[in-house]
């Protein structure tokens, strides 16, 4: 039998279809003829059972044993239950027919006052007793729909979920959780199916009963089993076709690391590489380009922190510790009118809150590196912390070239975050986070660079109100970077860097159905910190020198109501004001009018205070994204961005470097524009399954930064002299396939896109190709990206990962003249030539002790090879002399196949 | 300038030591020839010498003159001076009659057979700054050999002390080191071959030290005073230096026009291929086309003053460790059968029987 509590735990869960199906069709309909006469209510209730076929449970301890006797005739079974229980003071309930439940009459007395009131509007009858009652049932509000906002919550860790998709399936209506968890809905009055889904979880069904406005949280868990975990979008399964946004890509960290990766490391950066798209200028090179951007025309934000180099190890890893990690967001196409500063994207990580809850970590031993990441309670329920440290010891790889100066050399990179996440009430929280990471690299005792980034950030989450939300975020960060010769006459260490102040406060605001308001202001200082020289040991003649660097603020307004027009048609409009103003103290160079920018066509100069304005910019960016839900399963949607830039990353090297430096607009640098314009039909097929998108662009740039030929930027106190305003268009097309779910999955993506630039000074020197359009450094007509992950059992996951590329401009050298001794090489115009084709192929395996939920310690090994057919991709064509003769060479930089294994652990 | 090849390799490193550098056929990227101008006038008085040729496909060196131009340079006062064309291509003026000082502004003006004239930006003629000192160090480097297994080599590097104190305007310096060796033949058994056979020695010109390093000095990015321990070359440590090796180091003090011009040829010339690399481009002086402002030519148009200095290197000088066998030892019998060399030292690829000045 089953105690009561359980019986009542059923009932507390079941109770509202017990009622509806007692009816005709119920088992009780059946006659049952006979005298009937039982000596306790036990043995009745047996017999019973015995009649109507089903299940019937009751606690015997919980009523008196009488005597039953019922008189001679037909009934039916529903009349003699009730008559044989009457008399017992018991009654009973069944549900969904097949279960009875017999209990005292005074417990469904409680359950039914419980459900004694009903809905007053729709067909809420049908619905089953709700899990949650919203507002007060006696005062219930006057509105026939209600907004409520609520918190989807991790139960595992506490945390806020984000892209979870909270829905009202017989409203068709749904809201997205954003990143702090928070959804908005509108609900009719009474009792509603809620559905809360997110991939990688499981799913909850709730009946919520809605009186009044008030705060809703729903807590879900993970799946126990992962076979049919998000590969690609930790989004709502049909997010693509029903959200505004055009070109948005998340990527959850567990679908990053089932892409195969160099030397065994995940990699944030290289794996949006492999979306389409995103391209990179190619193997170990740093950053990454979006539509036709620079490498610098991408902001790139941890926690809200500007991050300005990305790359560990000169490119070939990027700062981002996935363990650490919650999700990475990237904005190519729609950017929401709360970004701001950059041209081409916005690439959003987001660090881990720490579980609240229990303490969990994980880590990872690697050839090159290893990492560790710790998080749980501090204050159960209250506080939390996430620590992620990762260091290389890449100096027994290079220990093992049998170049004595490339075994002489260094490498080394270490990365460390720290969030703490304070749970104030249900209403407030507080995070804050650090992230510090530093390079080191010397190559013999020749010369070294070195670099490293400091991100501080805190910000306070409030919701106010159903309607209102806040986050305000404060954060402020460095950048440096040296190159030395340690030795010699010219011994030298020359340091750069940047530094910012940011305050940004963000509120979300919804007091009108179908809409969505957030405004905010942005507030950043940037100081870019003197470019000094010091010579370096007694011998060294270097002469100590300090150039005289820029800063200024940018200020930005913002404002976005994302709009449900109705149910197939959905706009965001967003605007943004956006100004830079360069303040002193600053030296300002005067030139002649009629002259080209030259260092010797410097006429004069003024010199401003500190504080003093030198330049101002401004200007309003429009944002606009338009939804048209052509069916259940496809959408077509179209985007407009006017993005304005006041830094920009200078840098001429084919990739950047740690010695690029970022510089601020100035009276001479104007802020770069771009007009950026998308649409893109999405389709999905079998239920989501399948996600397919075709998407379009076309961009263009004012005053975008290039360089004259063979320019000088370091040590450079009129860089203005070196640079180039020009104009930029990009065009492109983007197809992708993806397959979501199953234990095959992945995506094929292909991209074709052109970007090309023009410079047109007014003197010879200011010119570039003769005027014409060029192709940039990192155009690459034709890409291809195929990735295939088969879980081929819940231990071993292994993965496919194909890239093809068109070879990206150069400027070959096509012959040669000797000046003197020197042999020179002739070169062409400006990337007027192309390498060869790039493509690759990589494998990995992954094996673990299964991944089954309860299980303490999970462990893994993961087998890759990157490059499995030891392609020899070139990465540039060069010239050198060889016995006397001038020849072109070409590089590649990863020329062979590379295995790796690496060794991961969670707990 | 090193810097980038060694960051090549660097690159390489990173991958695991998997990069590879393989050649390439460039011949499909053929592409019109262009007219080079290299001018140069020097302080003082002697040979002043324009070359006018044009570029040249890969795999040759043959020059390609441009022939019957008409070439001058003009002072500042208005005079001009023809150049005479002494080779193809190569255009000459004599100057012993009329000296070039420094302060002296000199402009180029050159037409050439097609009818295109041409014409510098006006250049200043540097001070003169001279060479203090100039030594040499012996070095070892390790380094692995083609079958892969590691090997020590021995090297002299050659250092310049000079000092830049007392000069007015800011230097600009750049060296070349040209190296030149004695060769002995071998001190054979007479009568070896013939019975009128004397060892013979020759002066084997090596040619500049490391063609493809443009070695400069900014005066901006120097403290003055004295400045120590310049590198200005390096030479293997092999049986060259069994006799008599010498070096000669001439310093051009230039205008930061020139300045400018060799720091983009040293860009264009150390280009690796890496990441890191500035993308190239053809490297202009300061030379216009006048008919057509958007043609800037190749080369540039040159004022300087130079300093001369030279070291001599005595196998006696070298520590005995360091001192090289000989290419030709003395030998009883068969002599003919000798390393050529040793026989006739003339066969020797740019060797001459004409002593160097600072040889003694």
């Amino acid at each position: 039998m089953l105690p009561l509590r359980k019986v009542l735990g059923t009932v507390h869960i079941l109770f509202i279809s017990l009622l509806v199906h007692a009816q005709s069709e119920s088992p009780l309909s059946a006659s049952w003829n006979g005298l009937l006469s039982y000596a306790t209510t036990s043995e009745f209730l047996e017999a019973f059972s015995t009649q109507c076929l089903i299940p019937l449970y009751y606690e015997p301890a919980s009523f008196p044993q009488k005597a039953v006797n019922i008189a001679v005739g037909t009934y039916t079974l529903e009349e003699i239950l009730r008559e044989g229980l009457a008399t017992q003071s018991l009654d009973y309930i069944l549900y969904q027919d097949q279960v009875l439940v017999i209990l005292p009459q005074e417990v469904l007395a409680q359950l039914n006052e419980y459900q004694s009131v009903q809905p007053p509007i729709g067909d809420q009858q049908n619905l089953a007793a709700p899990d949650r009652v919203l507002g007060n049932k006696l005062l219930p509000s006057l509105e026939d729909t209600l907004t409520i906002s609520g918190i989807l919550l991790d139960e595992e860790t506490g945390r806020p979920v984000e892209g979870g998709r909270v829905a009202l399936p017989d409203q068709q209506t749904f809201s997205l959780s954003n990143d702090q968890g928070v959804f908005t809905l509108r609900m009719p009055k009474g009792r509603q199916n809620v559905w809360v889904q997110k991939l990688g979880y499981e799913q909850l069904r709730e009946v919520v009963e809605v009186w009044g406005a008030d705060s809703l949280s729903f807590v879900i868990s993970e799946e126990p089993y992962s076979l049919e975990e998000v590969l690609v979008q930790a989004r709502a399964t049909d997010a693509n076709i029903r959200t505004l946004d055009v070109g948005l890509t998340e990527l959850s960290i567990k679908s990053i690391k089932e892409i195969p990766a160099f030397l065994g490391e995940t990699d944030l950066v290289k794996s949006l590489i492999s979306l389409p798209g995103v391209s990179s200028v190619g193997e170990g090179a740093s950053g990454f380009n979006v539509r036709g951007g620079g490498v610098g025309q991408n902001l790139i934000m941890m926690d809200d922190g500007i991050i300005f180099n990305s790359s560990h190890a000169l490119g070939f890893f990027s700062v981002f510790h996935a363990d650490a990690m919650e999700k990475v967001a990237l904005y190519k196409g729609h950017v929401p009118a709360r970004f701001g500063g950059r041209n081409a994207s916005v690439m959003e990580v987001k660090v881990k809150e720490g579980d609240l809850e229990n303490f969990h970590g994980s880590g990872g031993i690697g050839l090159f590196a290893s990492r560790l990441q710790l998080e749980g309670p501090i204050l159960r329920d209250k506080l939390s912390f996430n620590v992620g440290l990762r260091f290389s010891y890449s100096d027994w790889l290079l220990g093992l070239a049998r170049d004595p100066e490339v075994s002489s050399s260094s490498a080394a990179f270490n990365d460390i975050n720290a969030k703490l996440s304070w749970r104030l009430s249900d209403e407030a929280r507080i995070s804050a986070s650090w992230f510090q990471s530093a390079d080191e690299f010397s190559f013999s005792d020749d010369f070294g660079y070195g670099w490293n980034s400091t991100v501080g950030h805190i910000e306070w989450r409030q919701i106010f109100s159903d309607e209102f939300t806040s986050l305000v975020s404060v954060s402020t960060g460095t950048y440096g970077s040296d190159l030395f010769e340690p030795t010699g006459q010219a011994a030298f260490t020359l340091e750069n860097g940047i530094e910012f102040y940011k305050v940004k406060p963000t509120f979300n605001y919804n007091p009108l159905p179908g809409h969505r308001f957030e405004f905010g202001a942005e507030w950043i200082r940037y100081e870019m910190n003197p470019e000094t020289i010091q010579p370096r040991g007694e011998q060294s003649s270097i002469l100590a020198r300090a150039i005289e660097k820029d800063q200024g603020n940018e200020l930005a307004f913002f404002l976005e109501d994302e709009i449900d027009i109705n149910d197939l048609f959905g706009i965001s409009i967003g605007l943004r004001y956006s100004s830079f103003q360069q303040t002193g103290p600053e030296l300002s160079y005067i030139y002649e009018e009629s002259a080209p920018r030259e260092a010797f066509t410097t006429v004069d100069s003024v010199r401003f205070s500190s504080g003093e304005e030198v330049q101002r910019y401004d200007g309003f960016e429009p944002r606009v994204s338009f939804r048209w839900l052509l069916d259940e399963t496809s959408s077509l949607k179209l985007s407009y961005n006017r993005m304005r830039q006041y830094v920009h990353l200078i840098s001429n090297t084919t990739a950047t470097t740690p010695v690029d430096f970022w510089q601020i607009s100035t009276q001479y640098i104007p802020p770069t524009i771009s007009d950026n314009y998308s649409i893109g039909y999405y389709r999905n097929f079998s239920q989501n399954l399948w996600e397919t998108s075709l998407e379009a662009y076309y961009r263009q740039g004012k005053e975008v930064v290039a360089y004259k030929d063979l320019p000088e930027l370091l040590l450079n106190q009129q860089l203005e002299t070196e640079i180039l305003p020009a104009e930029s268009r990009a065009w492109g097309v983007e197809l992708s396939v993806k397959k979501t779910s199953g234990k095959l999955r992945g995506w094929i993506a292909y991209t074709y896109a052109r970007t090309q630039l023009r410079a047109i000074g007014d003197f010879p020197s200011e010119i570039i190709n003769e005027g014409e359009w060029y192709p940039a450094n990192w155009e690459k007509p034709h890409q291809l990206n195929m990735l295939a992950t088969l879980q081929a059992n819940t231990r071993n996951t292994i993965s496919l990962n194909f890239t093809y590329e068109s070879g990206r401009p150069v400027t070959a050298p096509v012959g040669n003249y000797q000046i003197g001794n020197t042999l020179v090489p002739q070169y062409s115009f400006r990337n007027a030539f192309r390498i060869p084709d790039y493509h690759r192929l990589d494998l990995s395996w992954t094996t673990d002790n299964g991944i089954i939920k309860r299980r303490k310690f999970k462990s893994s090994y993961t087998f890759a090879i990157y490059n499995l057919y030891a392609r020899r991709n070139p990465f540039s064509i060069f010239f050198r002399r060889e016995d006397g003769i001038s020849r072109a060479f070409r590089l590649s930089v990863i020329g062979t196949m590379i295995p790796s294994v690496t060794y991961n652990l969670r707990f | 300038m090193r810097h980038i090849y060694l960051l090549v390799v660097l690159v390489a490193c990173c991958g695991v030591v998997t990069s590879c550098i393989e050649a390439v056929d460039l011949t499909a990227t053929k592409v019109e020839s262009e007219l080079v101008i290299r001018a140069a006038v020097l302080a003082g008085t002697g040979r002043n010498v324009v070359e006018l040729g044009y570029t040249q496909e890969f795999g040759t060196t043959i020059p390609l003159p441009e022939r019957q131009a008409t070439v001058s340079v003009t002072d500042g006062q208005g005079n001009t001076f023809s150049f005479t064309e002494e080779e193809p291509g190569i255009y000459v003026w004599m100057n012993e009659n009329r000296p070039i000082l420094p302060g002296e502004t000199f402009t180029l003006t050159l037409s050439t057979q097609g009818g295109e004239i041409f014409s510098s930006s006006p250049e200043t003629v540097p001070g003169h700054i001279p060479i203090n000192n100039i030594y040499y160090e012996v070095r070892q480097d390790d380094f692995i050999n083609e079958l892969g297994n590691p090997l020590t080599k021995n090297f002299v590097d050659v250092f310049v002390d000079i000092a830049l104190e007392g000069v007015e305007n800011v230097s600009f310096l750049r060296w070349e080191t040209e190296n030149v060796y004695l060769f002995w033949e071998v001190d054979k058994p007479k009568p070896p071959c013939s019975p009128f056979y004397v060892p013979g020695v020759c002066y084997i010109y090596d040619g500049k030290m490391q063609p493809e390093e443009v070695i400069l000095l900014d005066g901006r990015e120097n403290r003055g005073g004295e400045i120590s321990r310049i590198w200005v070359g390096r030479k293997q440590l092999d049986s060259t230096f069994n006799q008599l090796n010498g070096f000669e180091v001439v310093q051009h003090s230039m205008t930061q026009s020139s300045f400018t011009y060799w720091d983009d040829v040293a860009k264009v010339v150390s280009q690796g291929g890496s990441i890191f690399d500035s993308p190239p481009a053809a490297v202009r002086g300061n030379i216009f086309n006048v008919n057509n402002p958007l043609d800037q030519v190749l080369g540039a148009f040159e004022v300087f003053n130079t300093d001369t200095a030279h070291l001599l290197i005595y196998k006696t000088d070298l520590a005995p460790e360091y001192v090289p066998p000989r290419y030709c030892l003395p030998l009883r019998f068969d002599p003919c059968t000798f390393y050529r060399p040793c026989d006739n030292c003339f066969v020797i690829e740019n060797s001459s029987g004409i002593r160097p000045a600072f040889f003694p």
